[in-house]
């Protein structure tokens, strides 16, 4: 019963992936009946043939029309087919391209939060090769399912319309057959549980091998965990080959009386031919119509198993093209000042909390830093000031006005965001900074690369600003890449900047080279920083101490150093941790 | 399409010959097959005198048959079709047993990518489709000819027509052959231009959002581009191979016509003709499967040279194992670079046991590589490093890993409790013994605040512990394993504050009473080490202790000068 809704379900999903390709689809699947209904013909011209020659009739008249009647049949039957398959085609790879536009385009309108909560792969898999797998139901099930179901029916038809006794005949072996290609599902249940979950294992004893190898050889644990490996191999090969044992018999002896139809209608033809209870040319009409039956059962019984598999894929496009949207509204709003307020705010991935009712106010002007323990919340702050998720309760004010109420594109326009590793296209340096503000001149992006303390390795690159960052990539080293998303940030000249662990990456040498950059790009501006180096903080107009989700204190350095007992730990702790004790 | 099958053939190796018995079943099926048509002609001999027993004869051909291709179908499966889930789990076992033996240089994310892809992806589609291709296209060609040898006993003429129709086919055939490879090249280049902009897409998708979607315009003409570059794939395919099928097809009503001409000129007895008519219905339906198989051959190259390229893997070689008393090392003239960019030149130093080394120089210099080159990750171009006295290169490459412990910033941790994480480091050590290092790493505590203590299963790749944790995790292994000399990366920007003394404490741990070679951050280490080696552009510039260094003007002073403008910024 759950197996029939599940059908059912996947039959409307591809009703409607097939959106204005219907029409198409309907033609292809009309050429292939037709092309099917030909490849009839021949069986009816043989069936007059053979007839005439027993009954001493046939002319060369006949001979050359029905021989040439099934010649022009089979290669109108080999046209159409191909055109069906090719207008299919055309409707499939086109669906294709929609649902990968949809998809991509859902990706900018679900909370960035959604996207952040896999990795990459898994949507690069999403849109390139799950919907590939999509390709096969339209460009081939819909057309040729049809043809191969319209076609025996078709033949039934005629054979009941032609002799009853014959049909009845022509489609006993069919349940018989069905009946033993069932045996298959004999223990089906934990048999193909079992395989999956040997198939399952033994990928991730694969990807833990090889992903691990190199922990694995610096502790010389290759013997044992190369064992595991291999037994993950040989179980999932003993498991599968298992399984497909116990089914190969039924399928094979299933499947052939399946298509065995003369078994019955040629002996049972015989013999109402010999009691004289049957024209020769109906019996043989019948006989040989009957031929025509079964491969288009077995093909269609084929389909029926690669739908079962494509469902899935069904399933995971429908999915992420259902997930929720982040609604907001396309009127602009007028903002007074430019400090965030969170009200009450809790938040949670999944079913862990990670902000509980939490409320503060970042300073209007100046620095606002939020410090606290790795897991307490800060950088989900960051997030949700950025808008990656919508807030599950309570509210975020940005310049007084709820975030709810601000369109995307207004909020983007009032803030920069820069987080650990923001990401450089495969475009020129030039066009990766200028992307901060598409209408920049060149000189600007010169200023700003100056500003960012890149100017100088950037000249130095072969092709300078035409550079593709992607080329460069392994040239550029992470906190050089670093400095050129800030020179996109600067170039942007937003109100508010939240620099989320924004040098956590860099090494030394590089971070001094950020700081002086950050220093410029903070300028009269609101700034948010999320920080683990308390040290570059220490002046901030404004720390929020974060521990477990609640704000535990605010204050200035001063103020906290005395009344705040998590803040001076954390910060003595630092200055241990730190060289800055001998430095300064 | 035959060198494919000899090259399946030779993969096949000692499974040979299930695939040859596979075969045998499959053409005694055809022959199995071809029952019906006899059945057929079994009544037509006696259409004039026909009885009962007749019909039981009948029944007893056409039952024949279908017991036969029941069970030679299901022997064909149990020989070649299970022959492939063998053959593919044996070349699976293969190349992870390659890796063991590869430099360690030779993990890169993109091979590591390569591997996996290959021993899962790759390995499924050739389990399942190989033996699949080798049936039809073997079966399909062996048919014809059987076909055609048939025909030509009984009549000349017809097998003539019969051949003629084979033969025109297999030229459409070739077409398809020639076309499928060449767009399944096409293909390729297609799929990865679209990955490629995916992922950049997707990567991105946070600065497209924040930016507008200028970029999405260049994706959506990519998804165009993809889905012509595909329909014209499928047109190029299709054209050959109806007309493959259209001469087949319509050699079959040649063959009608030809019989039934034969028979009525009377040159032909009618019960014959009758069955050649017949038959022109199934003569050419194996050749179909041709055609299947062909194009499957194609893809399974294709699969097959892909597998052929991850395979090839480099080996190091070397067998004596390490006399643990001496573990001075030594760099001598070494010289290193990756294609044509030479990282290292004619570097030298020696690194005496129980000395602590520290080496200083600007990312891109090659300290990492130099560390990389003494566990041997690559072998040296020229020059040598010796590690007790002895070429680093005689001995077995995991025996002298064994004498490194190696803590780095990116820590793999595996699917499995916490404890199995530690005690991969000395997989006989006792409960008491894995606590004891955690202590000492300084994780023992949040090791007991997990929920279930020791025996928490971490998450994939340990994600449900922070960086600082991790690695010290990854520290408590090092200590468990005990060796001799200890590679640190000391870049430990990824950790926060309070993590970050503890990780300095686990680290001190670590390095006690052991040779240590770090790439330093750190002032403490670099005044603490017996010898600093300051790196710049492949050549080592200074070397010497803090003391002789910090006031001779050079590299070394400048790094100081930055890590105290770096330390002691604020925003302000």
């Amino acid at each position: 019963m759950v197996k029939d809704k599940e059908q059912n379900n996947s039959f409307t999903l591809l009703w409607q992936f097939a959106g204005n390709k219907k029409f198409q689809l309907f033609r292809a699947s009309f050429y292939a009946v037709l092309g099917v209904l030909c490849g009839i013909v021949p069986y009816f011209c043989v069936a007059k043939l053979l007839s005439a020659f027993y009954y001493k009739t046939a002319t060369s008249n006949d001979v050359l029309i029905y021989s040439f009647i099934a010649i022009v049949a089979y290669a109108i039957k080999v046209f159409l087919t191909t055109l069906s398959t090719m207008t299919s085609h055309e409707a499939a790879f086109s669906i294709l391209k929609t649902l990968r536009t949809k998809i991509t385009e859902k990706m900018e309108r679900i909370p960035m939060g959604v996207m952040l909560d896999k990795a990459s792969g898994s949507y690069k898999m999403l849109v390139v090769d799950t919907v590939e797998r999509i390709e096969k139901p339209f460009a081939h099930m819909v057309p040729e399912m049809t043809a191969n179901i319209v076609t025996p029916l078709t033949i039934i038809i005629v054979l009941f319309v032609t002799d009853w006794r014959m049909a009845l005949g022509a489609i006993a072996t069919i349940p018989l057959g069905f009946l033993v290609t069932m045996g298959q599902l004999i223990g089906y249940k934990e048999k193909s549980a079992r395989q999956f979950k040997a198939n399952a294992d033994m990928n991730d004893a694969i990807v833990e091998y090889v992903n691990g190898i190199e922990v694995i050889k610096a502790f010389n644990q290759s013997a044992s965990s190369f064992g595991k490996f291999t037994n993950a191999c040989k179980f999932y090969r003993d498991t599968t080959l298992e399984w497909w044992r116990s089914c190969w018999l039924f399928s094979a002896a299933g499947l052939n009386t399946l298509s065995s139809t003369l078994l019955v209608t040629l002996p049972l033809g015989t013999y109402l031919f010999m009691n004289g209870k049957i024209e020769f040319a109906t019996f043989l009409t019948c006989a040989v119509l009957s031929m025509g039956i079964s491969g288009p059962i077995l093909a269609s019984m084929n389909y029926a198993e690669m739908f079962a598999s494509v469902f899935q894929a069904f399933k995971q496009v429908n999915e992420f093209l259902n997930e929720k949207d982040q609604i907001r509204p396309s009127e602009n709003v007028k903002f007074s000042g430019s400090s965030f307020e969170f009200k009450d705010v809790t938040f949670g991935y999944k079913e862990k909390n990670v902000l509980n009712k939490i409320s503060f106010k970042t300073a209007e002007k100046g620095v606002t830093a939020i410090v606290g323990h790795s897991g307490s919340g800060k950088s989900t702050i960051a997030k949700l000031m950025a808008g990656f998720w919508d807030v599950g309760e309570g509210d975020i004010l940005l310049g007084g006005v709820s975030l709810s109420k601000i369109p995307f594109k207004q909020q983007m326009q009032k803030i920069s965001y820069v987080a650990q590793d923001n990401y450089l296209f495969n475009v020129s340096i030039m066009e990766n900074i200028r992307m901060g503000r598409p209408e920049a001149t060149d000189e600007e992006v010169y200023e700003a690369a100056k500003a960012a303390g890149c100017h100088e390795f950037i000249s130095a690159l072969e092709d300078g600003y035409n550079t593709k960052a992607g080329d460069a990539g392994n040239r550029l080293s992470g906190g050089e890449r670093q400095r050129i998303t800030i020179a996109r940030a600067i170039l942007k000249n937003a109100d508010v900047i939240i620099l989320d662990e924004a040098t956590a990456y860099a090494d030394p040498e590089n971070e001094a080279e950020i700081q002086k950059a950050l220093s410029r790009l903070i300028h009269d501006k609101v700034l948010i920083v999320i920080a683990h180096r308390l040290s570059t903080i220490k002046n901030a107009e404004k720390i929020l101490v974060i521990e477990k989700g609640e704000l535990a204190d605010s204050g200035t350095h001063d103020e906290l150093m005395k009344k705040c007992d998590l803040y001076k730990s954390m910060w003595e702790r630092h200055i241990a941790g730190s060289d800055n004790k001998e430095v300064a | 399409m035959l060198k494919t099958l000899r090259r399946i053939i030779k993969l096949s190796g000692k499974y040979k010959n299930r695939v040859y018995w596979g075969l045998v079943c499959s053409i005694l099926n055809s022959v199995f097959n071809s029952f019906s048509v006899f059945a057929f002609l079994w009544v037509l001999i006696h259409i004039d005198n026909l009885s009962m027993e007749i019909i039981w004869q009948t029944v007893e051909i056409l039952a024949a048959g279908l017991f036969g291709k029941t069970i030679l179908k299901f022997l064909t499966n149990m020989f070649m079709t299970a022959a492939g889930y063998i053959i593919f789990t044996d070349k699976r076992l293969e190349l992870g047993d390659k890796l063991k033996n590869a430099p360690m240089g030779y993990f890169s994310k993109e091979s590591l990518g390569r591997i996996n892809n290959t021993i899962t992806t790759n390995m499924a589609t050739l389990e399942n489709f190989t033996m699949m291709a080798v049936d039809n296209v073997v079966g399909g060609i062996l048919q014809g000819i059987g076909i055609s040898i048939f025909l030509m006993i009984f009549n000349w003429k017809i097998g003539a027509v019969a051949i003629s129709g084979i033969l025109l086919s297999t030229l459409f055939l070739s077409l398809i052959q020639k076309k499928s490879s060449a767009l399944s090249l096409k293909r390729y280049n297609a799929v990865e231009k679209v990955t490629n902009n995916v992922i950049e897409y997707i990567r991105g998708i946070a600065v497209v959002r924040s930016f507008g979607r200028g970029n999405a315009a260049k994706l959506d003409e990519t998804f165009e581009e993809f889905e012509k570059t595909s329909v014209n794939m499928e047109k190029g395919i299709l054209v050959p191979h109806g007309l493959f099928r259209g001469t087949l097809e319509v050699f079959s009503g040649i063959i009608t016509l030809i019989s039934a001409w034969l028979t009525l000129q009377g040159s032909m007895d009618f019960k014959y003709g009758i069955m050649f008519i017949i038959s022109s219905f199934v003569i050419y339906g194996q050749m179909e499967l041709l055609a299947n198989g062909t194009f499957l051959m194609e893809q399974i190259e294709t699969a097959m040279d892909q597998m052929d390229e991850t395979y090839n893997v480099p080996r190091l070689t070397g067998t004596e194992s390490v006399d643990e008393k001496n573990t001075d090392i030594e760099i001598k003239d070494v010289t290193f670079g990756y294609d044509s960019r030479i990282i290292l030149d004619k570097v030298s130093a020696k690194i005496p046991a129980k000395s602590k080394c520290a080496i200083v120089g600007y990312s891109g210099s090659g300290k990492t590589t130099l560390c990389n080159l003494i566990v041997r990750f690559w072998d040296v171009q020229s020059g040598s490093i010796t590690f007790g006295g002895k070429d680093i290169k005689s001995y077995a490459p995991d025996e002298l890993l064994s004498h490194f412990s190696m803590v780095f910033q990116n820590v793999f941790l595996f699917n499995d409790t916490v404890e199995n994480n530690i005690r991969f480091g000395c997989p006989n050590a006792t409960h008491e013994q894995i606590v004891e290092v955690a202590k000492r790493a300084r994780c023992h505590d949040f090791i007991e605040a997990l929920p279930d203590g020791y025996n928490t299963v971490i998450g994939e790749n340990g994600s449900s512990l922070s960086g600082g944790e991790k690695q010290r995790i990854s520290i408590a292994r090092a200590l468990l394993k005990d060796a001799p000399v200890v590679i640190l990366d000391e870049a430990t920007s990824s950790v926060d504050p309070e993590n970050e003394s503890e990780l300095m404490e686990a680290i001190a741990e670590l390095t006690k009473g052991k040779t240590v070679i770090s790439i330093a951050h750190r002032l403490n280490t670099v005044k603490n080490a017996d010898q600093i080696l300051v790196i710049d552009h492949g050549h080592i510039v200074q070397r010497g202790t803090h003391k002789e260094l910090c006031n001779v003007n050079g590299v070394y002073k400048k790094f100081l000068d930055i890590r105290k403008a770096s330390a002691g910024w604020s925003i302000t």
